[in-house]
């Protein structure tokens, strides 16, 4: 089932079956690793032109797997994204769970705007992106 | 124990000791003009540049008023291009002007401070007829734009019997949250003290009571939320000492970042042995169980334990499981000043 969009606009691309997005950082995105706390804060600046709610800055935090998979997304091919993902995971794990996880951080990543798919805009400026606490 | 952090994330900037108003509790002790040594914006975009470049990626805005800087507006779209901006304003210069340029410079949060749920209350304490109206028309007009706007309150003798009330004008006005803040003896609140200040018990009280609207969240720094945030705290005034926190102000010096005698802000982060400690926390005297979780970190606020023990070691009197019999509403004498 394609996840809804978290405020009810347009749904954000599924990754969760078939093949992976390919996905790049977010225009002005970010990334400032804290390695000492084991995290890395992601800046998502406003999208001019949004409406009232919409495209808001906003800090996240990120855990140690959206980390690398935002950092993966450097314009790589999905195919090399998957594969530096498995070698690099914090976890060992199988395949399957490896793709899981991989396609669950990106489809959370697009959600909060760190991410945009690289021939489209995700989620889309009709959704406002979903906020996490700095 | 060795500081968390290699760099600051995030930093308070207090960019200037101006603002309009009078208000009785004032921290900076603010005059409508700038102090002479303060920073002009030109100082500040460049310490902007190198803060980003060293690794900050929050900026929390302060002052005074930080509207009344020449140049505030391109300071902060500077800083919203890197980084998430959080403003603290009284909200009086927010008209739809300012309030557009807000949104254009890619603000992240407005916080606006009211010092009272109505024009009595709020303009007894400013000193200034209509800027109860001029500040809740400031909050309006962000929250309009869809700006994420909070409402802040100290809590006073004087605004505790209007919390709740002004809760829901917060809410009414577009505000997503309130922070109801403690009274700090800073500046002219270390001088009104006596007028301003509650007991430990009356401050309880008027936080359990707390009755939020639907949707509206509140935060509060009170047991069991009460923590030691100097691990990660940096802050800049407006004359470019950094002082680790905007509530140290007066008890702390680490050393210029800008104008005479400057150096690199993040030399002093990992090189001033006073600041370095005072971000270990070494030596904490004795913590709150039920709140040490909170920021990862132990024995309370710094500035209120300093405030009232002399020692930064000592525990927050704020906290009630700490307060070990301490008359908030007493200043001793070495914090009379």
């Amino acid at each position: 089932m394609r996840p809804a969009c978290p405020a009810g606009g347009a749904p954000p691309p599924d990754p969760g079956a078939g093949a992976l997005p390919d996905c790049v950082l977010a225009p002005g995105v970010r990334l400032r690793p804290v390695p000492e706390l084991s995290t890395c804060l992601a800046y998502v600046p406003g999208l001019p032109g949004d409406g009232a709610g919409g495209g808001r800055p906003a800090l996240h935090r990120l855990n140690v797997s959206s980390w690398l998979i935002a950092a993966l997304c450097d314009g790589r091919p999905p195919e090399a994204v998957a594969d530096a993902f498995a070698r690099a995971r914090p976890a060992p794990a199988d395949a399957v769970t490896s793709g899981t996880d991989l396609r669950e951080g990106l489809r959370n990543l697009l959600a909060i705007g760190v991410l945009r798919t690289r021939h489209g805009d995700s989620p889309g400026p009709d959704c406002p992106r979903k906020e996490t606490e700095p | 124990m060795p500081p968390a952090l290699l760099s600051p994330p995030k930093i308070s900037l207090g960019v200037t000791e101006a603002c309009p108003l009078r208000c009785r509790h004032c921290y900076a002790d603010c005059d409508a003009a700038p102090k002479p040594a303060e920073l002009g914006i030109d100082a500040w975009m460049a310490l902007a540049d190198r803060l980003i470049a060293d690794g900050v990626i929050q900026f929390y805005f302060e002052g005074g008023e930080p509207l009344l800087k020449p140049g505030f507006p391109a300071l902060l779209a500077r800083c919203a291009r890197d980084a998430m901006t959080l403003l603290r304003t009284h909200g009086t210069l927010i008209d739809d002007a300012m309030a557009d340029a807000l949104r254009a410079a890619g603000v992240g949060r407005v916080l606006v401070d009211l010092m009272g749920a109505c024009a009595g209350t709020h303009d007894a304490a400013t000193g200034v007829p209509g800027s109860f109206a001029a500040s809740c028309a400031g909050l309006r007009r962000c929250a309009e734009r869809g700006i994420a706007t909070d409402a802040l309150v100290i809590l006073t003798r004087q605004t505790a019997p209007e919390l709740n009330d002004l809760l829901r004008l917060a809410a009414g006005l577009g505000a997503e949250r309130v922070g109801v803040l403690r009274l700090y003896p800073l500046g002219r609140a270390k001088r009104r003290w006596d007028e301003l200040a509650l007991s430990l018990e009356e401050q309880m009280a008027a936080i359990r009571g707390l009755d939020p609207p639907p949707g509206l969240s509140v935060m509060q720094s009170w047991h069991p939320y009460d923590r030691n945030c100097c691990w990660q705290a940096a802050a800049i005034d407006a004359t470019g000492r950094a002082i680790g926190c905007m509530y140290l102000r007066e008890y702390a010096d680490f050393g210029r970042v800008a104008g005479e005698g400057a150096v690199p802000f993040l030399d002093i982060w990992r090189h001033q042995p006073a600041y370095r400690r005072l971000r270990a926390g070494t030596g904490i005297e004795r913590a709150c169980g039920d709140c040490a979780g909170n920021d990862g970190s132990r024995g309370g606020c710094r500035a209120s334990a300093y405030a009232f023990h002399g020692r930064w070691t000592a525990p927050d009197p704020f906290d009630e499981a700490l307060n070990d019999g301490i008359d908030l509403r007493v200043l001793p004498g070495h914090a009379r000043g």
